[in-house]
This record gives structure tokens, sequence and C-alpha cells, in this order.
């Protein structure tokens, strides 16, 4: 089952597209970290799958093929918004008592529990929480829902980073013990190396690259040789990005099969940054994982 | 600080069929904790005109005990000497106009404070983005959280109605039935079934408004200007309104000829008892309705009539006189029978005004991309 999916998705808002030719499916089981720079369209993918943005063209849905926002699909996906916005003038308490009443299966006690346990006090009204607390009790009030698949978006913004830790580690927890898929964004690479196994990058508001981010990793590397030789090697594979720095030059290239590299070059393992951003430096670039492969432009691969 | 995660979080997700959803009444829980400051808005408001309405009956209540210890009645208003006096001690109390007002910004106070906010102050603060997000749906709770509004304010104003019109207008409809009446615009406008006509389609256009704008102050302010506009033009055009369906007479004659819009309630036996006078005109030799100066001659002629010995001593003088000559007074007039007719009708064309409000309200928010 693919908890997300989406064909020929398209957002415009009063004529500028946010969101364009979005065709994507994401398996069930994965914490996907969804990654783009700032604009790219990250929070209209997600505000889409979660039914808050109604496309302009094509469709999405959730859950095996819920159509989004619907009321099954509200049952059964929690979304925690960028900023996380609560009702400030209420007390945590309060607000449990809202997200009770208002949801079909919400688990106060699973709620208070993981309150309790962060140190949250019920009687305090959400304004005075920090801002970590609040991101907390936006992560809890949307776990205690048990939802099948749980969307994040830029959950760790305005965090510490002793927050952000804590944050990410609940989510872990709720993973590990409630087999739910994730789907989170962020623009900081770095995060969410450790935690997502999956990995749709956005730019310009198209999906420039989906797929397993092993995967990912294990198709590409970072081959270095000198720079007389680079238009001859760069014809032998299909470069992401290139940088030249006086007689030396360094690819970032795709490949699909294990390769022999030309004498005098040097290939290396790519981190999932570098590989990030050279996609983000090479917006025409793109990898599309199996089925969903889209001809968009010359880089594009099938992987 | 460590995370963990409490027991009952391994228990499976069970679902219940698909199709049940959360209840009314947990909904109408949510909006008591959520909107617990426009209740108290609509309750103070309440309050205070209650309060207000109380101090003007009072003040007005030892001049109609005096004026019915005397004997007088709407018929014989002003023919003694006590009577008279106690008819001006009425007319001298100011507290008559600004507690009409204030009954009739009522409306506008909810819409702009209850209404508008509603949606704007979600879409500006960001909290649509968890509200809309959850289980019961964006839809169903809009309308879960104007049911319960409606629900809080619709007897407030009921209520507001009854004293106004039922209660503290008394004495004034016994001594001077032009200010008293019913019929009068600021009257027929905070009767018990327009005044929660009228609150809920406030309540309900500023929340369409604030819809919109998508900003709390900027909603309030467009609301206050909007709605008060709408309660303005239909006080405005009320004598228009009223026309509706007024009933035309030749026959009976007024002891004076108004010409155009009257919109007088009839009193001292002039015109038909209970009755709204709504507008007046000439007709001359042929059919045709007199205009400008010809007006003037008619009406100056038969006015002095009246005034003639001849005249004061004939009922009749005037409108032999007039039949001589071939003309005509008529006017239109809702009979007193009328009134909750008219009442009902311009009541339902608000409810449908402000159902089509709620639609164009559900509408937006279900198509909202803020």
């Amino acid at each position: 089952m693919n908890v997300v999916e989406s064909f020929g998705l398209g957002v415009s808002y009063r004529g500028t597209w946010a969101l364009q030719d979005c065709t994507l499916a994401v398996p069930e089981g994965h914490i996907v970290a969804l990654v783009g720079s700032n604009g790219a369209g990250k929070t209209t993918l997600l505000h889409c799958a979660v039914g808050l943005v109604t496309p302009t063209v094509g469709e999405v849905t959730v859950l095996g093929g819920i159509g989004a926002g619907s009321p099954d699909a509200l049952e059964r996906v929690a979304f925690v918004a960028q900023e996380a916005p609560l009702y400030r003038h209420i007390t945590v308490r309060a607000m449990l008592t809202v997200a009770v009443n208002w949801n079909q299966h919400f688990d106060r006690n699973l709620a208070e529990a993981r309150l309790a346990s962060l140190d949250i006090p019920l009687d305090r009204r959400i304004g005075r929480l920090s801002g970590g607390q609040q991101a907390q009790l936006s992560l809890a009030l949307a776990l205690a829902r048990r939802p099948d698949l749980l969307v994040l978006d830029e959950p760790l913004a305005r965090l510490d980073p002793l927050a952000r830790h804590e944050v990410m580690a609940a989510v872990m927890s709720a993973v590990a013990e409630e087999g739910l898929s994730v789907i989170f964004s962020s623009h900081v690479v770095s995060e969410l190396e450790r935690v997502a196994d999956y990995l749709i990058l956005m730019s310009h508001g198209r999906v420039q690259m989906v797929g397993m981010i092993d995967d990912l990793l294990a198709k590409h590397v970072v081959l270095s040789g000198p720079t007389d030789e680079a238009e001859r090697v760069a014809e032998l594979f299909v470069v992401v990005e290139s940088r030249h720095a006086g007689r030396q030059t360094q690819f970032v290239v795709r490949i699909n099969a294990p390769t022999e590299f030309p004498n005098g070059w040097v290939a290396e393992n790519i981190s999932l940054d570098e590989l990030v951003l050279a996609y983000l430096r090479e917006p025409s670039a793109s990898a599309m994982s199996g089925p969903l492969a889209v001809s968009a432009n010359s880089a594009e691969v099938t992987l | 600080m460590t995370t963990t995660v409490a027991s009952s979080s391994v228990a499976s997700r069970d679902r219940s069929p698909s199709g049940q959803r959360v209840s009314w009444l947990r909904l109408m829980r949510v909006a008591l904790i959520q909107h617990r400051a426009a209740l108290i808005t609509i309750l103070v408001a309440f309050v205070v005109l209650v309060i207000a309405l109380i101090i003007g009956r009072d003040a007005v209540s030892a001049s109609y005990a005096s004026y019915l210890a005397a004997g007088c009645t709407l018929a014989h208003p002003i023919d003694f000497a006590v009577c008279a006096d106690t008819a001006n001690k009425f007319a001298d109390i100011p507290s008559f106009t600004p507690l009409v007002i204030a009954l009739r910004l009522f409306p506008l106070i909810i819409g702009a404070f209850v209404g508008a906010p509603l949606v704007a102050r979600e879409m500006e603060s960001g909290t649509y983005r968890f509200a809309w997000t959850q289980g019961v749906g964006r839809t169903r709770l809009l309308l879960v959280t104007l049911a319960i509004l409606a629900l809080v304010v619709t007897p407030v104003a009921v209520a507001l109605g009854f004293l106004l019109g039922g209660w503290y207008i008394h004495p004034y409809a016994v001594i001077n039935i032009g200010v008293g009446s019913h019929w009068q615009s600021g009257l027929f406008m905070t009767t018990w079934w327009m005044m929660p006509v009228w609150t809920l389609l406030s309540l309900v256009l500023g929340t369409f408004i604030g819809a919109f704008v998508r900003r709390t102050v900027a909603a309030i302010a467009t609301t206050m200007v909007i709605v008060g506009g709408v309660l303005l033009t239909v006080g405005m055009y009320l004598s228009r309104i009223l026309d509706i369906g007024a009933v035309a007479s030749s026959r009976l004659m007024l002891s004076y000829f108004p010409i155009g819009t009257i919109y007088t309630a009839a009193s001292g036996g002039v015109g038909p008892s209970g009755s709204l006078l709504v507008r007046g005109w000439f007709v001359g030799p042929g059919g045709r309705v007199l205009g400008g100066r010809a007006v003037n001659r008619v009406r100056d002629h038969v006015i002095g009539l009246y005034q003639s010995k001849s005249g004061a001593n004939d009922p009749n003088a005037a409108k032999n006189w007039l039949a001589l000559h071939h003309y005509a007074y008529w006017f239109t007039y809702q009979p007193a029978s009328h009134f909750w007719i008219l009442q009902t009708a311009v009541g339902l064309v608000v409810l449908v005004v402000a159902a089509l409000c709620v639609l164009g309200t559900t509408r937006n928010v279900q198509h909202s991309r803020a």
C-alpha cells in the first residue's frame, strides 16, 4: 500500500504554481524525509496530502486510495503543522479535551503519559509553554490519535538542539511501537539523515528526486580527476553536478550498476548532504524511482 | 528529560466502522471551551441591555402610574391638563431612543465580535491547520460552532425583543401611539421575532466576511461597516417594504392630507385603528395623480373647509367637496392584522439570506487555500 499517491498534482496560487506536475507514490512503513529549499513546495504538497489544500489540477490520495481530506482520511492521518499552531489561550488540559472531542479514536491516556514524561504541566496555558514544549504537545496530540500516517511540516524549525533531539526521539519511538508511516519535511538534511529511510527532494514546485535513501546513495558517487579529461569522462556517465577547481574536476554522477571508473579518476561514496545539495544546485536534474520515473529532462534516469 | 511511551500505545489501532463520526454533543462541548470569550460577550451585552431596560422602564413608571391614576386613556390623552402634563413629562424622558438604538445595535455587536472572528482568528493565527485536520472535519466543525452560537444568541435576542416590545414600551404605547407603536421603524425591527432573525443574520454574515478577510480586526471592522450598512438601509427603506401588500382606500378620510410617504401609526381616530398609514396621494378628474401646485391648491381648500365653521360641523364636507370637483384623496395603510404577516415575511427573507451566508462560508472554508 502507498501511504501517499499523487498524479499530475498541481497547486496554483493566483496564477503562480506552488506545486506542479507532481506524480509520486510513497510506500507504507517508511520514515520519509521531504527535503527542499525554501519555497520548493514542500508545505503545499503536505497540505494537499492532509486535505488542507484542494489541488488545482491532478489528485492526491492517502493510505491506499482514500481521498486526501475525506472523513476517512482525516480519521487516519495526523498532521503537525509548521510552528505547531495551537490555541494559546487555553490550558494543555483543555486542549486535550478539544482533541478528545474532535477525534473518534483519541487516546487521552497516551497523550497525558507522554506529556507527563516531558514534564509539561496540564494546567498551564499553551501560550506560556516554550517552543519546544509546544512542539512536543502538538506531537503528543497527533500521536494520541493513533494515526496510520503521521505528517510533520518542519517540526524542528524553531527548536534548540536538545528539543530537536527529543522530538525526533518521540517520533522514532512511536514508529517503532506503532508501525506507522511518517512523512516529515525539513530543509536541514543533517537532521533527517539519522532517522529517515526514504527521500523526496523538491525544487521549484516540482519533485526532483524520490527513492530509498540507501538506494539513492548507492547509485551516486563523487568522481574526482584531471580537468583536461573532464569532457571525455562526462560523456561516460550521467553527471548531476560538476565543479572545476584549477586542474582538478569533481563530478557527482549517477550509476545504474557497479561500474569501472577511468584511470586517474577516484570515486568516493557520497553523503546524503552532498547528494541533496548537488540536486538542489542543478534543478534540471531529476531521479525518480521505479515505475514512477518521469521523463522530464535530459539528465533524468530511472533507478 | 527522557521520552517514554505509555503502555497503551502498543495497543492495536482499532477503528470503528467507517461512517461513525464524532457526536454533535461532543463537538458542542468543545465549542463551549473554545468560544468562551464569545459566549461571555453575548451574555455581557444581554445583561447590560436588560439593566438599561429596567432603569429606563423605572424612569417612566411614576409618570405612567400618575397618568393611569388620573383616568387618562389613549382615546383622551390630552383632554385634561394632568394627562397633557404627564404626556409632556414622557416626552422629556431621554431613555427611549438610546434604548431602541442599543437594541438595534445588538445584532451588529454579535456579528462583529462573535461572528467575524470565528473563522478569521483561526486563519490569522494558523490554528485552522490544527482544527481542520482533526477527525471531525472542517465543515461539521463550522456548522456545529455556528449552531451552538445560534442556540445561545437566539433566546437572548428573543428575550430582549420581549422585554422591549412587551414590557418596556407598554407605557409609551398607551400614552403616545405615535412613539410606542410597534409599526415604528425601531420597534418593528426589534420585536421578539425580528431580534433573533437579525442577530442570526449578523452572526453568519460576520462569519462569512471573516472567512474572506482572514484577519480578525479587519473582519470586525468590515462586518461593522457592512452589517451596520444593511441595518441602516433596511431601516431607511422600511416604509417602502411596508407598502408591499398595503390596502388602498379613498373611502376613509384622514383629518389631514399627507402626500407621499406617511409611515405613521394611526392614532386618535385618524385612520383605521392599529394600522400603519403608509402613503397618500390626490387623484384628479380622469384618474390622474395630482402633483406639485395642484395638490397644494386642493389640499389648502379642503383643510380650509375643516377650519371653517360650516366644515367643522359637517364631517363629510371635505369629502363632498372633493367628490363634487371629481377629486379623491387616496392613501395606503397596513391593517393591524398585517403586522405579523409582514414580520414573518421580512423575517423569512432575512433567514434565507442568512442561510445563503452559511452556504457561502461553508464553501469558502471547504476550498480555502490559506
